[in-house]
């Protein structure tokens, strides 16, 4: 993974208090970078985003495509750069975009009638299941909501 | 790490301590210490004690109270005068507090901070600057 990316979380919030106050802060990022199709195109969406960044930290909002172009031609080569995704889908077309992952934070996903509960906050689909146990040969997968909680080995909770 | 005692009138002090949770995690060196309608100021006064000095095993506590005059302050006031190295801040919100609570901020920046956090967000929107990259 290159070194300018400190932290992958997995987000369906996106940018929200846990991470414009506990997660910038304590990572003492430069940069936050939502990677979401939708965002990338909505202006609405963009606006909020904006709002919600904290001062003083850069932030991008790009389609998995051009983020992965960047951030592979060196763009944030002298930042540290915090990337949140919505979800599984987007993580995975980064990574078939060719980023190079070893390590992912699995945050916020709620709960919907097609999902299982896995641990607080986290809920998953049959496809996210499927995502996860893909990636997971290459990735590892940890699930801690703010800095303070202690870190979860995901797949362990997943699985058991 | 400093110890966090808030009060308030109401539950207000154990709900912020709730939110404060969500967003940071657990916080074991905050307490909330409310008054109730019915309650006696003595018993608060008591409670309040207790929880200060619980809180000064994680260092000098600073104590945030709801409304300034208000018997929550009045009572922390009347205790605070004689501890050295105490802070009591009026009008808590969540900004200063989770300040607070992830920082070793002084009572100045918590204010700052508080503050900063008060805004007309749709006002705000057109003033703000955030470097962005979009597409």
């Amino acid at each position: 993974m290159r070194k300018e990316i400190v932290n992958v979380r997995i987000d369906e919030r996106l940018i929200h208090g846990q991470i414009a106050a506990a997660w910038t802060g304590h990572l003492k990022i430069d940069r936050l970078m939502v990677i979401d199709q939708a965002a990338a195109k909505t202006e609405i969406q963009k606006i909020a985003l904006k709002m919600a960044c904290p001062q003083g930290i850069k932030l991008s909002i790009l389609s998995p495509k051009k983020a992965v172009e960047n951030i592979n031609s060196g763009k944030y080569e002298k930042e540290r750069v915090f990337i949140v995704v919505k979800g599984t889908q987007t993580l995975k077309e980064i990574v078939e975009e060719g980023l190079e992952l070893d390590l992912v934070n699995v945050g916020n996903m709620s709960g919907k009638t097609n999902t299982r509960f896995v641990k607080k906050a986290v809920n998953v689909t049959p496809e996210d299941e499927k995502i996860f146990q893909d990636l997971s040969e290459k990735i590892r997968f940890t699930s801690q909501l703010v800095p303070a909680d202690t870190e979860l080995n995901f797949m362990d909770l997943l699985m058991g | 790490m400093r110890g966090i005692v808030l009060i308030s009138h109401g539950r207000f002090a154990e709900g912020i301590k709730e939110s404060l949770e969500m967003l940071c995690g657990e916080c074991p060196q905050v307490s909330a210490v409310c008054l109730g309608s019915s309650d006696n100021t003595d018993e608060f006064a008591h409670r309040l004690r207790k929880a200060y000095k619980e809180a000064r095993q994680y260092g000098d506590p600073l104590v945030f109270c709801d409304v300034m005059g208000g018997t929550p302050c009045n009572l922390a006031l009347q205790q605070l005068t004689e501890e050295c190295g105490a802070a009591l801040i009026s009008g808590m919100n969540l900004p200063m507090l989770m300040t607070a609570a992830l920082e070793e901020a002084d009572a100045e920046r918590l204010l700052k901070e508080g503050k900063n956090g008060i805004a007309d967000v749709l006002a705000q929107m057109e003033r703000r600057f955030v470097e962005c990259e979009e597409e």
